[in-house]
């Protein structure tokens, strides 16, 4: 009997095994790749593994040519104030619906529910004539406050469960102390859903640092331009020069692969997955 | 017995002027850059809208609509692209949907039963899904080149599947082929997550009782497992058909829709309609018809699926 178990075990790590392969295999030919000079014809052979010594040159030409670094920090700046202006948001949003009464609550949180079901894209072209209208196409500012609004409906609906979940007692004796309403969000609520806190900032920075369409639509001029957006246009100019295009990405997917790695207990565990089951 | 009209209004007000702090800024924005714009929408479907300042918007009542089927027989017509695109959102649904759900579910199976190593699956799985877009489709462009020496080809030709090498983006078929791939390969991740989690919450007595009634492993996947996660799938299934209806950058990035529009779905058409040939209105209207086929599904399936449980 447990001989069998652990056969049944060996197999199972085999079938998963190869299945992680397969699905990393282009990775690695990306990474190796990005090590070599490609430009032009592909070889005749795919690469697999990079030829030693490693062409690093790639990664130079990467970092200092076409604007690379302002485009780099770009991404950067508009996606830590836009994931600062997010966390503002959905918090304050959330307490509101989990520990205040008012006439109304119910209603304007299944109206935010229900533009959930359509598709947020959707809006793009209205969007578009609103952040005309207010004149703030072509700026920072406009695309923060746009994240604002659409982190609004999923983050409310996300938080609002683990914020309820949070013994009211606590709360209570704090109340009893002279605590204000900020006081208790800043010192029990926020620390207590730390977690999901921390799975939810991931998951948006993950999607404002790799945001294509807004950035690509709502800005024009070429030094407001992101990493996403750049390498898209990057891959128009240089569609050839494979080894430079793929150190440029490896660059861009790093900060998130690193930040992925350091919360990924959370990520695999609950966050994540908690919201939506209760959905 | 309910008090006074005066005195719950006042203390309406009360509550109200305790949560407004909080409330007002996101309130603000999701008014401004959510609900205002659906319907916005709306009317500027109706005119033929202009982002020109000072430019009259002469409404055009359903026009914008009819324009959806005006010529659909007719090739090259506004009309017959639109319907190309959408019935390639119809085939991405078919395709994509299950794809997730049955590679995600056996993954996720297979990583609930081991004893050691999960983690390390899930997070190397998991690592196409946190992968930027254009990254991701850069690569999967690289393998599936037209070349003899690209991944694809390459693997395909050796094994002797394939004869010559494949132009994969330039054919219609297989470039839808290639966007259905690309989807699945970077959504089923997430589908096995959701799934390990779910499988986390059938209780394990019931597997207990199976085994009692002699209960084989299949017998077991399909009379414990499957029933058990029927509150994840129902909750999968609704996120993947919306997502397969709006599936866009992936065919922005790969095949432009080429060859004529033909790999094209409903987005990446209405994007161009609106941004690349500021045909603001038609866009509009194509979007709106969209967005009530998915809120309808998303929506009848809802029913559908409730309505089954308490039978």
């Amino acid at each position: 009997m447990k001989k069998k178990k652990i056969i049944s075990q060996i197999c199972i790590h085999v079938i998963l095994v190869a299945l992680t392969a397969i699905c990393l295999l282009p990775f690695l030919s990306m990474i190796s790749t990005s090590f070599m000079k490609v430009k032009g014809v592909l070889p005749n052979e795919p690469i697999l593994f990079p030829n030693f010594p490693l062409y690093l040159e790639n990664y130079v030409k990467a970092w200092t040519a076409n604007h690379f670094q302002t485009y780099f920090f770009n991404t950067l700046y508009v996606s830590v104030v836009g994931l600062i202006v997010n966390l503002l948001i959905s918090i304050t949003m959330a307490y509101s619906f989990s520990r205040f009464q008012f006439p109304g609550k119910e209603p304007i949180f299944n109206l935010l529910l229900l533009t959930m079901m359509i598709p947020a894209q959707l809006a793009m072209i209205s969007q578009y004539t609103v952040l005309n209208g207010l004149k703030l196409i072509d700026t920072y500012k406009g695309i923060w406050l746009l994240w604002g609004g659409t982190c609004v409906a999923g983050n409310t609906f996300f938080y609002r469960g683990f914020f309820e979940a949070v013994p009211k007692e606590l709360e209570e004796s704090m109340y009893l102390d002279g605590a204000t309403r900020f006081q208790t969000l800043l010192h029990c609520i926020i620390p207590l859903s730390k977690p999901a806190i921390a799975t939810q900032a991931v998951l948006a920075f993950n999607g404002y640092w790799s945001n294509l369409f807004d950035i690509l639509t709502f800005t024009k001029s070429t030094n407001k331009r992101t990493l996403s957006v750049a390498l898209q246009l990057f891959r128009g100019q240089y569609t050839t020069n494979y080894g430079l295009m793929f150190a440029a990405s490896v660059i861009v997917i790093i900060p998130i692969i690193v930040l992925f790695v350091i919360f990924q207990k959370q990520f695999m565990q609950q966050g994540i997955t908690d919201g939506s089951i209760k959905g | 017995m309910k008090k006074p009209l005066s005195e719950r209004f006042s203390k309406g007000l009360k509550q109200w002027l305790a949560v407004l702090p909080f409330l007002a800024v996101g309130m603000t924005l999701f008014i401004v850059f959510v609900l205002y714009p659906q319907i916005k929408n709306i009317y500027i479907a109706l005119t033929n809208y202009s982002i020109m300042p000072g430019s009259e918007n002469t409404f055009v009542g359903i026009s914008n609509f009819a324009k959806m089927f005006k010529d659909i027989s007719t090739k090259g017509s506004d009309a017959y692209f639109f319907w190309i695109a959408f019935r390639n959102n119809i085939l991405a649904v078919l395709v994509t949907v299950p794809g997730q759900l049955v590679l995600g579910l056996i993954v996720a199976v297979l990583i609930h039963n081991l004893k050691t190593g999960k983690n390390v699956y899930k997070v190397l799985l998991y690592i196409a899904v946190i992968c930027d877009w254009v990254v991701f489709c850069n690569i999967i462009d690289y393998i599936f080149q037209p070349d003899e020496g690209s991944l694809v080809n390459y693997c395909l030709t050796t094994i002797g599947i394939l004869k010559e090498p494949v132009a994969w983006l330039k054919n219609t078929w297989t470039g839808n082929f290639v966007i259905w791939i690309c989807s699945i390969w970077k959504g089923y991740g997430w589908v096995m997550i959701i799934y390990t989690a779910g499988l986390l919450g059938i209780p394990s007595d019931q597997y207990e009782a199976a085994t009692m009634d002699g209960a084989n492993a299949v017998q077991k996947f399909f009379h414990v497992t499957l029933p058990g996660l029927r509150g994840t799938t129902l909750y999968l299934l609704i996120n993947l058909i919306n997502g397969a209806m709006n599936i866009f950058i992936q065919v922005f990035l790969l095949t432009k829709g080429d060859p004529l529009g033909t790999t094209d779905v409903v987005m990446d058409y209405i994007y161009r309609r609106a941004f690349n040939y500021f045909d603001f209105g038609y866009a509009a209207a194509c979007g709106i018809v969209m967005g009530i086929v998915v809120f309808a599904i998303s929506m009848g399936l809802k029913r559908f699926l409730r309505y089954g449980e308490n039978l």
